[in-house]
């Protein structure tokens, strides 16, 4: 590990007995941390996304955390969030007070840390290694998780973009899982005119299980999450690569470069010390500067989240405003990161 | 005679059990055309309901078969059975060939037997196995002692695939870069915790250091996360791998000088070229399905010695190859067996490539070709056409397993401190047993 500064990650222990003990302690949640309703609620309504997965970087969702000391026993944690409970988080944890361990979060959300938290924070990024010998496939698995507000534009120009001079296009698609009658209120519609849509592409539709008699010499995937509202780091996509199947979405590097911690003999995550590029910059701004994050007006509605039974039997945790801009800031994420010739 | 084929729709999850059913088929089909037999090949849908099951029976019964004989391990034929045993009228025999999730069907085929008894028909059915040591589980379960009520016959491999070749050999060695003087040692499977993958990387380790430095390791194939599921042993996605990394960490003079080299998936055919390139396989698994291993019987038809533990299935194939296999001890453990490391470290010394593999290809290819099979599966065709070794349903022993299953699914085999139980030692005594000591 060679960058040194403030939020000095090299020092860290990724490897060895001492470091293995936390990540065994961490994997073993119901001793530090056990699943209340509200988490399995969460946890449900992201499948298969949020499927639990071994990390020496130790991944979890900031709806699990219920107080920042339980995180001090761990020399470094990594949040799975997307834009919405990355606001969240910050919103109810405005400073990292009590708070003496380092996040990783994706670095395409650097632009969401507020200056408080700066010190405590650094960055991943999904990354694949090179092959001796890679293979070309030419038919793409596309994963589509179809939220209730997802932007049909992006979905649009996500598979046009990705098309070219592919054989064939099946579509894994997915919907938010809902409990109890969370689904009276949910506005699915907008997710079947997406779908309907891509019908009419001549798209085929597979399940999870089709998957199996695919190979991934012939086929390539990509997990369409272009906007990161829910989730940025999916479990289903560490399953896909872990498999051997490749994904032109992620930076591939030779095996073996430093700061990387492998997950897999085909990737791992490449770690980088906090810093907002230049195109993150008017989100930033958007965010801190018109909207006063976190602790401005608009946020201080958000519930309280006692985590009592009021907050199980309603599946949002945060106001409607909260989840719009989300979908506002993922929208201007993705048009700024691909407008900077970047891969969503 | 008129034969069905059964097998799934599409192809199963677990790549050997695709090689499996598509070479019985294979075989079946070449009996077929080396007898007066025929045969047609039926599909079913991966969940096989009743409805399915119904539209099926229909066929079976109209057609007029005479034996069903069904080739997948998934799924389970219960429903079909289930459907027929309401026909009043004479049955087809049924010949199941059983893979290694038998014991884990057992409720399954609990409800089999359930059925045959409120039918009160002659259903008549017949178990294959394939292996030796199979046969005795799956036989210690059946309320009969007459050993003949289950064969053995090995699962059939493609012989067109799996051949030593001499040229194949050189062109992948260049391709791997493996030197003449240098001995390559394969594995190639899941890499699974049950298949002590760790352990066979610690034995090469000795083995390289105390005999012969020169030596490689390649491993091929699909990590996956399985634990011990008897046990109740789960695992997150992507354990298997922190702990490979580990054992790899310790070994970091072997993997820096490409001395252990992973793969990843193989094609078929960079699998038997891959074969034909190493010099000896190795495999020290100890997993709960062993039941055979097609890794092993591919090995030895492309004329490759084997390292195996005597465990399972894999003892079957001392009695194929004696001169070419060498088989460890294992060891039992609470939570886990494992080879004995010394007498492995012994056994990949002891075993050098053969003076003429053609020799062992013809050889295994004589005992697990499709031709092979096909012979053997004609000889079993006729004898079950005569009413001989029909099964006579299961015993008590069974009965308690299927209990064990149903009521804690997670975890039938873990005793009172988590280790396994007195009952699991017992139901695996066949696995344990010595080859030489059943061969006896």
């Amino acid at each position: 590990m060679t960058i040194k500064n403030n939020n000095d990650w090299s020092e860290l222990d990724f490897f060895g007995d001492k470091a293995n003990e936390e990540t065994n302690l961490f994997n073993r949640k119901i001793s530090w941390n056990e699943e209340d309703p509200l988490d399995e609620k969460y946890i449900e309504f992201l499948a298969p996304h949020s499927r639990r997965y071994f990390s020496r970087l130790r991944p979890l969702f900031s709806f699990e955390i219920k107080n920042l000391r339980s995180l001090n026993g761990f020399s470094h944690i990594l949040l799975r969030d997307g834009i919405l409970f990355l606001l969240r988080f910050f919103q109810r944890f405005p400073e990292p007070t009590g708070f003496h361990s380092l996040l990783f979060i994706q670095e395409d959300l650097a632009f969401i840390v507020p200056e408080a938290w700066s010190s405590k924070v650094n960055l991943y990024k999904t990354v694949m290694y090179e092959r001796k010998n890679p293979s070309h496939p030419e038919n793409l698995v596309l994963i589509l998780n179809l939220h209730e507000l997802q932007s049909q534009e992006i979905l649009h120009k996500l598979v046009k973009d990705n098309s070219n001079g592919v054989k064939s296009l099946a579509i894994l698609p997915f919907f938010n899982q809902m409990r109890g009658e969370d689904y009276l209120d949910y506005n699915r519609a907008e997710n079947l005119n997406v779908l309907n849509e891509l019908f009419s592409n001549n798209v085929d539709l597979i399940n999870q299980t089709d998957i199996g008699s695919f190979s991934e010499s012939e086929h390539f995937f990509i997990n369409g999450n272009p906007q990161m509202i829910y989730y940025s780091d999916s479990s289903l996509t560490h399953n896909f690569l872990r498999s051997g199947w490749t994904s032109p979405v992620y930076d591939t590097i030779p095996k073996g470069t430093d700061d990387v911690v492998s997950l897999s003999p085909y990737h791992g995550m490449k770690l980088s010390n906090y810093k907002v590029p230049s195109w993150q910059e008017p989100l930033r701004k958007r965010l801190f500067e018109d909207l006063n994050f976190p602790r401005g007006e608009f946020f201080s509605n958000e519930p309280a989240l006692n985590r009592d039974v009021e907050d199980y039997f309603k599946i949002f945790y945060f106001s409607k405003d909260l989840l719009q801009l989300s979908y506002e800031l993922g929208r201007e994420l993705y048009s700024n990161k691909s407008g900077s010739g970047r891969a969503f | 005679m008129k034969l069905a084929l059964i097998k799934k729709k599409d192809s199963s999850f677990w790549r050997s059990c695709q090689s499996i059913t598509s070479n019985l088929e294979e075989s079946y089909l070449k009996l077929c055309q080396n007898s007066g037999h025929t045969c047609e090949v039926l599909t079913y849908e991966t969940h096989a309901n009743s409805l399915e099951s119904h539209d099926l029976a229909t066929l079976v019964l109209e057609k007029g078969f005479d034996q069903v004989i069904w080739l997948d391990h998934y799924p389970h034929p219960q429903n079909l059975i289930k459907v027929l045993l309401k026909h009043k009228g004479k049955l087809p025999k049924f010949i199941i060939h059983l893979f290694g999730d038998f014991i884990l069907q057992a409720p399954l085929w609990n409800n089999v037997q359930d059925e045959i008894e409120k039918s009160n028909h002659d259903f008549e059915m017949h178990f294959v196995c394939a292996s030796q040591k199979q046969k005795e589980l799956v036989h210690s379960l059946l309320n009969s002692s007459n050993s003949e009520d289950v064969s053995v016959i090995p699962f059939p491999v493609d012989e067109l695939t799996f051949f030593y070749n001499e040229e194949d050999r050189q062109k992948r060695r260049i391709e791997l870069d493996i030197k003449e003087d240098e001995t390559l040692f394969f594995y190639s499977g899941r890499l699974s915790y049950q298949k002590n993958i760790i352990d066979a990387i610690y034995t090469f380790a000795t083995y390289s250091k105390t005999f012969d430095p020169k030596a490689k390791l390649i491993l091929s194939g699909p990590m996956d996360d399985l634990g011990v599921p008897y046990l109740g042993k789960e695992a997150l996605d992507g354990t298997f791998f922190f702990h490979w990394e580990e054992c790899l960490r310790e070994h970091t003079d072997l993997v820096d000088s490409n001395r252990i080299i992973y793969l990843g998936n193989l094609t078929h055919r960079d699998l038997a070229a891959t074969y034909c390139a190493a010099d000896v396989f190795l495999s020290l698994s100890c997993h709960n399905d062993e039941d055979y291993g097609m890794s092993p019987a591919e090995a030895l038809c492309s004329g490759l010695p084997c390292l195996l533990t005597d465990w399972g299935g894999y003892g079957s194939f001392k009695a194929y190859a004696p001169d070419s296999v060498c088989l460890v001890p294992v060891l039992p453990g609470e939570q886990r067996h494992g080879p004995h490391r010394s007498l492995a470290v012994k056994g990949l010394a002891s075993l050098g490539t053969p003076q003429d593999r053609g020799a062992l290809t013809k050889l295994s290819h004589k005992k697990m070709g499709i031709e092979a099979v096909s012979k053997e599966l004609g000889v079993l065709c006729t004898s079950i056409d005569e009413n001989k070794k029909l099964f006579a349903g299961f015993n008590k022993k069974f009965f308690k397993l299927c209990s064990l299953f149903e009521n804690n699914p997670r975890a039938p085999f873990r005793g009172p401190n988590g280790q396994y139980s007195l009952f699991y030692h017992e139901l695996y005594g066949a696995y344990w047993k010595s080859s030489e000591e059943a061969t006896k």
